[in-house]
Order: structure tokens, then sequence, then C-alpha cells
């Protein structure tokens, strides 16, 4: 019984393979159609156009590019300038003495200016009320 | 007169046609005609592969421009050598642009264009119910816009590999050299494109 469905199925199989075949087969085309697509008029034009026209586009991003390379390279110099202008300034600008003092508005509004801590404020504040109570 | 013609053509005769490497050399170096010479000569060779995979006249004449255009700008990449190399090389950049174009309806879902009308489905059923109890698989008539809306259920690889191996007989390592894919990939492919292919008349059976 086994054998016998196991067979029809391979039966089956050879029959779909065989269809499938007819199914590609089907897709062949006579001579005369590829002729007509071949032929079609203004196809080789189109494609001329469609060079032309790729080709006016590469043209174009290369000219694009060598516009830029041709800014920047007037852009160095200038760019050189600068950078030893600001070289310049960073090298002969005075040091600050007090580096907290260099310090932004943040360290001010975090209690660290000109370095004081915690403990001297709290002290300061206690000498500032026992001077209060004496008088 | 007469005999200066004839000359004339006997010296036009003798003189033989450049070959396809010749005519690239000359097309690289900016000859339009020589180009428009390739064109003439294997414009039939890509519509014919463009029709294995496609119905409609407007989308081969579509895989014949791509496939020319991208063969145009890689003119330079072109090596040469033997007599047929450059329709091999050729037909490598129109077998490309055939399977983009599958894929490119895949993704677009044009899943509709493989849907049989009722009419269809019912012909199919009857054509293989006959065929089966006859045992004449040979006598079964399928139209080519039948036959590609079920193979447009394939996927685009599976399609293209059946192609070329039961249409174009190719062999395995003749397509990997085409599409520069392993034979191994080839080979499962072409085991997962038959399979699939069954499932797909099963259903009518």
């Amino acid at each position: 019984m086994w054998r016998i469905r196991q067979n029809r199925c391979e039966v089956d199989q050879q029959k779909l393979d065989r269809l499938g075949e007819k199914l590609l087969e089907a897709l062949e085309v006579n001579d005369n159609d590829i002729k007509i697509a071949a032929t079609s008029p203004f196809l080789y034009r189109r494609i001329r156009v469609r060079i032309e026209s790729e080709e006016r586009r590469i043209t174009e991003d290369f000219g694009q590019w060598l516009a830029l390379l041709n800014q920047a390279r007037h852009a160095v110099p200038l760019m050189v300038m600068i950078a030893a202008i600001a070289s310049g300034l960073v090298w002969y600008t005075p040091k600050p003495i007090n580096p907290s003092s260099t310090q932004s508005g943040i360290g001010v509004l975090n209690g660290e200016l000109t370095g004081l801590s915690s403990e001297d404020i709290m002290a300061s504040l206690i000498g500032w009320d026992e001077r209060k109570e004496q008088q | 007169m007469a005999d200066k013609r004839k000359s004339d053509a006997g010296r036009s005769a003798q003189v033989p046609e450049p070959s396809d490497d010749e005519l690239v050399t000359l097309a690289r170096s900016g000859n339009e005609g020589a180009f428009s010479k390739l064109y003439d000569r294997h414009c039939k060779f890509v519509a014919r592969l463009g029709y294995r995979f496609f119905m409609r006249r407007e989308q081969v004449e579509e895989i014949i421009q791509e496939s020319f255009i991208k063969a145009y700008f890689a003119l330079g990449d072109y090596q040469g050598g033997n007599e047929r190399s450059f329709v091999a090389w050729l037909g490598r950049i129109s077998l490309h642009t055939c399977y983009d174009e599958l894929r490119r309806q895949q993704r677009r879902s044009e899943r509709s264009l493989g849907e049989l009308t009722e009419d269809e489905a019912a012909y199919l059923h009857l054509q293989l119910r006959d065929s089966s109890t006859n045992g004449n698989i040979e006598g079964t008539a399928i139209s080519r816009d039948l036959a590609n809306k079920l193979l447009s259920r394939l996927k685009p690889e599976d399609r293209l590999i059946l192609t070329l191996l039961k249409l174009e007989d190719l062999s395995i390592a003749e397509i990997a050299g085409l599409t520069g894919w392993t034979e191994a990939k080839i080979k499962m492919r072409s085991h997962r494109a038959q399979h699939g292919l069954r499932k797909i008349l099963k259903k009518f059976l």
C-alpha cells in the first residue's frame, strides 16, 4: 500500500516536472516578436539620449568637485593665516594668576568662587552670629 | 563607369567586417558609429533574453535600453579575447538587468500580475486533469501569458536559474560564470526552484 502511494507520488512529480518544462517552453518567443522589439523606432535614439544625459551629469558632478577643490585651494592660505593668528594669541595672552578666576559662571553658581570651601563659609557665618550676640 | 562601380563593390566586399573587439576599441575612443554597430549586431540577442522573463514589448525595450547603457559605461572594463566574448559579456550585463527588473517588480509587489483569472484557473485545471488521466502532458496547451503568470510566482533567482537551465540549456558552471554565484548556490537554488514550480502547479491538479 505504502509502495503504491510512493509510486503514485513519483509519477505525479514526474508529470509536474514535465508540465513545468512545458511552461518554460511556452515562454519561447518567435523571431518576429524579437525583431519588432529590436527594431523599435527611436530605441537607439533613446539610448543615445540617455547616454548623453548621463555623461552630462557625470561631467557636471566632476565640475562641481573641481570647483570645490578650487575654492578649497584658495581657502587654504586664509585658513593657515587664521590658524597662525589664533595660535599667536594663545601663545602671547598672559596667563591668569588665580586659576579659579578663569572658571565659568557655573563655578560661581556652585559656590566655588575664590576657592572658598563650605567649612570656611560656615565658620564665617558662625563668627558673624557670635559678633552679633556680643553686640 | 560600370567597371569602376564593379571594382568598388569588389573592394568593399573584400573589406572584412570589424570584429566586436575592434568596435569596442573604437567605441571607447568615442566613435559613436562603432557603438551603433555593436547595438545593431547584438540587439536581437538582448531582446531574446528579455523575452525570456518579460511579456510586454515595452518591458523588453526597457531591458534593451538599460543593458546597452550599462554596457556603454562599462566598456572600459571589457577585456576582450576570444570570438564570442563580447556576446558573453553583454549577456551577463543583460541577465543582471533582467534579474534587477524581476526583483524590482517583486518589491513593487506586482503580485497581481501573477493572479490568474477564473477562466485561466479553470482552463489550467481542466488541462491538467485531462493530461493526468490520459497521461499526455505533451498535448497540454499553455499560452505564453499563462506561463508567464505562473512563473511570476517564483522567486526572481529561482526563475532565472530555471530559465537558464531548462530553456538556455546552460550547465551549472556556465550559469555560475554568468551570474557570479557559486555552483553550490545554483544547485541548491535549482532544487528549490523545481520544488517551488511543482508546488505552484499542484494547486491546479
